[in-house]
């Protein structure tokens, strides 16, 4: 009776405990890799209070899952165009695959075309600028305590 | 198929044709009855009845009834059934007689058992294949996960049936879905099979009298779902003597009682079920907590030998509890009302009202969300089986179910919640059925079972449907190359009962057997099914976020076909059986949904769903030792289960490019080796061993950077599969005073589930370490080992 009881206690104490626990662990699977694919990271982004003709427009390729660097591309010719057909040109600080522009113009409201030409290759794409929506207050709570309060202009 | 036939003047044409027939057999007796256990008075499903002098073999029907006709005459009846003591009786026929019959269990003995070599061996010369009974005692057998054997697992370890993976509710046959199962339970549709993760079924072992899973060559009398069908009946309760049946285990308990309310005329039995880890979890400070309960309850009152009422209701509930910031709840409700009636002693007919409701609801804290869905049906059925003559028995009736579909009422969380109360457009509908089939024994050797099926599903308002551009929900961008939801035209008001669409379908079902010698058999069969209501789940496994939809004019009815060969050996005296079938079906209407579809809070599914077809093969085995100390089986399937869903037009790829690929629940592998070994009295031993291929799953083939965030790539939908699932169960049964037959008769059952700790894979997910940020590939694993304790009590 006595191994019993012991045997009892401690499938209690396991049981519960092991009961609603899932596990998670970090495993190692092969995975296989694709051929690349071009990765055209372009953002317009001005930066309130800035005049915002500073931009930057990023290519790489696609990498296989677990490699540690994403390749640059190079020898694309960047160009965004605005409606009045001004072309601001892209060029990359060599090597890195990072097209900067100095003389960018936002303009709220307007719609850019961009346009990628690599290795014989054209890739368009136009958006409009829209602006953010003016942020008031940021709360951050935990628990019951306010822990920050962040105002914005 | 649209074809208009009233089913309710093929219903009164067959009652023409059987009161014909009836009339025709006058010179001869009629001999029926009811066979039961003597210990417990249930009546007794499939029975074998053999009467050599006529040559007839025949089983009791799921009432435990038999009847048949013969010239007036002395007979011997001999009456056998696994687990039971044969009977063997002279009875001499004059006139009409009712015979009823009680079975004395021989469970307990141990060395083997004597089977009759003249028995009919009902497996072999029935047309009944792609099947699977399952008793009671088989189950209570294997090994009790947590204490309690349960119904879902047992029938997990049979051929040609999966499960999408730890903690998913549900199963999955012959590489059918998990909304593919029409479960039954004492015929009411049961929605949701699980408790606790997937850990425990809804179905009270205690109080399941049987059950049979249907894999294929699926009668006329069933029908509204492709896959299978899983039909449960639970025990009357004891209608001479009060019982009570309890368990007290780690994570739950059970208490059952049962006894007469008058005796041999009406009984009753009361089984409830209960968790309470969530107690104890509480105590240790531990923020998440599961509980579930059930509660299973039965009446029957018996008039008279022709007449036999029964009520069952069956309440559960699940509680999921992550911290409050995650709850989950869900729960069965079923309430039915059965009355059994004899014609003539060779009409047996069931008419049955049955309601049912499946309630689930979902609470996120971080979304603000309370998300509440509900399925109600009102059903009504009408079965008769005609026991025309000793070669021929019909089955015909109707059945109708009204739907009424609540997709989803929003709530705010609490009053700190931004989310707008909203209440998703209600959906009804109205299912219809007519069938009639014969069971027919053509020779000594043939027997045939074949019959039609006609079902009718109209979508009905009150509702506001949308109207589409070209009468297309989903758009191919050709510039994105995606397909989108498409933006609705405008919107068309149904009112109350209005039809919004209607379809019909015929369902041939036909089933052959042919046996080469009393020992051996092959069989074959064809049949049609079709399927109006849908589970849509974005994911492998049944989840809480799960939606039950009906069809429409987008989401159209699935047609399945299925055919299937199979050979059926008994040897050694029905020692073993060996059970080999290959089937093939393919199924039209198979819906899958666009990349990146979003099902939570959507009005309009068919924005996200587009059409295509399925098809699924295989090879299943299975070798049963049915008698000894030592019983069990093994089975083995391969399979592969794959869907197709190309583009609309020649501009479109389709999903996976049109190409087939693996569906959701594929998997190439399934070995299960289940034993129970009855060493002594006092000690028996049970164990289970599986094993299945890994699931299928889409891995990323690649990643790239964007906006400094590591995003994965993913490769082709369905192209990989997480590591084989296996695992082994093991548990010992110790009943200290085994004589005792009276009075207070205790047993202990130990448990370990997962014996070696394999942390089964259950997903894969792909993302940045934490800490480090280099891209990892985690595995997600629900159950490890599992230990546990229950104390079983009966007097």
């Amino acid at each position: 009776m006595k191994l019993l009881q012991k045997f009892i206690i401690l499938t209690i104490g396991l049981s519960v405990a092991l009961f609603v626990t899932g596990c998670e662990k970090a495993i190692n699977v092969p995975l296989k890799t694709a051929s690349p694919r071009l990765v055209i990271d372009a953002s317009i982004d001005w930066v309130k209070n800035t005049a915002g003709n500073e931009q930057k427009i990023v290519l790489s390729t696609t990498t296989g899952y677990y490699s540690s660097e994403f390749p640059s591309v190079s020898g694309a010719v960047v160009t965004v165009t605005n409606p009045s057909n001004t072309v601001f040109n892209f060029v990359e600080t060599p090597g890195t695959g990072q097209y900067v522009c100095h003389n960018f113009l936002p303009v709220i409201g307007q719609a850019y075309n961009l346009k990628i030409v690599l290795n014989g290759e054209t890739y368009t794409a136009s958006e409009t600028f829209t602006p953010v929506p003016k942020i008031g207050i940021i709360l951050i709570r935990t628990t019951k305590e306010v822990k920050w309060v962040m105002k914005l202009k | 198929m649209k074809i208009r036939i009233q089913p309710f003047l093929l219903l009164f044409l067959l009652f023409l044709f059987a009161f014909v027939f009836h009339t025709y057999s006058q010179e001869k007796v009629t001999l029926s009855g009811t066979i039961s256990n003597k210990s417990n008075t249930e009546t007794l499903i499939g029975v074998n009845i053999y009467i050599p002098e006529a040559k007839i073999g025949m089983t009791t029907n799921s009432y435990g009834f038999y009847t048949t006709t013969l010239p007036k005459g002395t007979y011997t009846i001999i009456i056998s059934y696994v687990g039971f003591d044969n009977i063997e009786e002279t009875i001499t026929l004059t006139e009409n007689t009712k015979r009823n019959f009680g079975m004395t269990e021989n469970s307990k003995t141990l060395g083997e058992v004597v089977i009759k070599t003249n028995t009919t061996k009902e497996n072999i010369r029935k047309p009944e294949m792609s099947t699977n009974k399952l008793s009671i005692a088989t189950i209570k057998k294997m090994p009790a996960v947590m204490g309690e054997v349960d119904v879902l697992k047992s029938i997990l370890q049979l051929p040609g049936v999966t499960n999408a993976q730890e903690g998913a509710s549900g199963f999955n046959v012959r590489g059918g879905s998990v909304d593919g199962n029409l479960v039954l339970l004492d015929e009411a549709v049961v929605y949701n099979t699980s408790h606790l993760f997937g850990f425990f079924s809804v179905f009270n072992a205690d109080v399941i009298k049987d059950l049979k899973l249907y894999k294929g060559g699926i009668p006329a009398n069933f029908g509204g779902r492709i896959s299978s069908v899983l039909d449960i009946y639970q025990k009357e309760g004891n209608n001479k003597e009060f019982h009570v049946n309890g368990g007290i285990g780690l994570v739950s308990s059970r208490l059952l009682v049962e006894g007469p309310i008058v005796k041999d005329k009406s009984s009753f039995v009361v089984a409830g079920r209960g968790s309470y880890a969530h107690l104890f979890l509480k105590m240790a400070n531990e923020p998440n907590s599961a509980n579930f309960y059930d509660l299973n309850t039965k009446f029957n009152y018996k008039f008279n030998d022709k007449n036999n009422v029964f009520v069952s209701g069956y309440f559960g509930n699940d509680n999921l509890n992550f911290n409050n910031s995650f709850i989950n709840t869900y729960g069965n409700k079923l309430l039915n009302l059965r009355w059994n009636h004899i014609f003539s002693d060779n009409i047996f007919s069931n008419a049955s009202a049955i309601y049912s409701d499946y309630d689930y609801r979902i609470k996120v804290k971080s979304a603000g969300l309370d998300w509440k869905a509900e399925v109600k049906n009102y059903n009504f059925k009408y079965d008769f089986k005609h026991y025309v003559s000793n070669n021929l028995t019909l089955n015909y009736g109707v059945n109708s179910i009204y739907y009424d579909f609540n997709p989803g009422t929003i709530r705010p969380f609490d009053a700190s919640s931004a989310v707008n109360p909203d209440q998703l457009a209600k959906k009804y509908a109205f299912e219809n059925a007519a069938y009639i089939s014969a069971e027919q024994k053509l020779s000594e050797k043939l027997s045939l079972n074949y019959g039609l099926r006609y079902s009718n599903f109209q979508r009905l308002g009150a509702q506001e449907v949308y109207t589409y551009a070209n009468n297309l929900p989903v758009v191919y961008n050709k510039e994105l190359h995606i397909y989108e939801e498409a933006k609705p035209t405008g919107t068309i008001n149904y009112l109350k009962n209005k039809k919004i669409a209607s379809f019909g379908n015929l369902e041939p079902r036909l089933a052959i057997a042919y046996s080469l010698n009393n020992d051996q058999s092959i069989k074959a069969s064809y049949n049609r099914m079709s399927q109006y209501v849908h589970l849509i789940s974005n994911t492998a496994s049944a989840s809480p976020l799960d939606i039950w939809a009906p069809s429409d004019q987008y989401l159209k009815p699935e047609i399945l076909d299925q055919v299937a060969l199979g050979y059926f050996h008994n040897f050694k005296d029905d020692k073993y059986s060996l059970e080999v079938e290959t089937f093939y079906k393919k199924i039209k209407n198979k819906a899958d949904y666009i990349d990146g579809a979003d099902l939570l809070g959507i009005d309009a599914i068919e924005s996200v769903l587009l059409n295509g077809e399925g098809r699924a093969y295989g090879l299943e085995m299975m070798l049963k030792k049915n008698t000894g100390k030592l019983t069990g089986w093994v089975s083995y399937t391969l399979s592969k289960a794959q869907q197709r869903t190309p583009g609309r037009n020649a501009d479109e790829p389709g999903i996976n490019n049109g190409e087939w690929y693996r569906a959701n629940y594929d998997k190439l592998h399934n070995l299960s080796v289940t034993g129970a070994y009855a060493v002594s009295p006092k000690w028996s031993f049970g164990a289970i061993l599986t094993f299945q291929s890994g699931k299928a799953a889409t891995f990323p083939d690649g990643k790239y950077l964007y906006q400094g965030v590591n995003v994965a790539s993913y490769g082709e939908r369905n192209g990989n599969s997480l590591a084989a699932y296996h695992r082994i169960d093991v548990s010992a049964t110790y009943t200290p005073k085994p004589d005792k037959k009276k009075g207070w008769q205790g047993e202990w059952n130990f448990s370990i589930y997962n014996l070696y700790n394999r942390n089964n894979a259950a997903s894969y997910s792909f993302r940045q370490n934490e800490d480090t940020g280099t891209s990892e590939t985690r595995r997600v694993s629900i159950f490890g080992i599992v230990p546990s304790v229950t104390y079983n009590v009966k007097f």
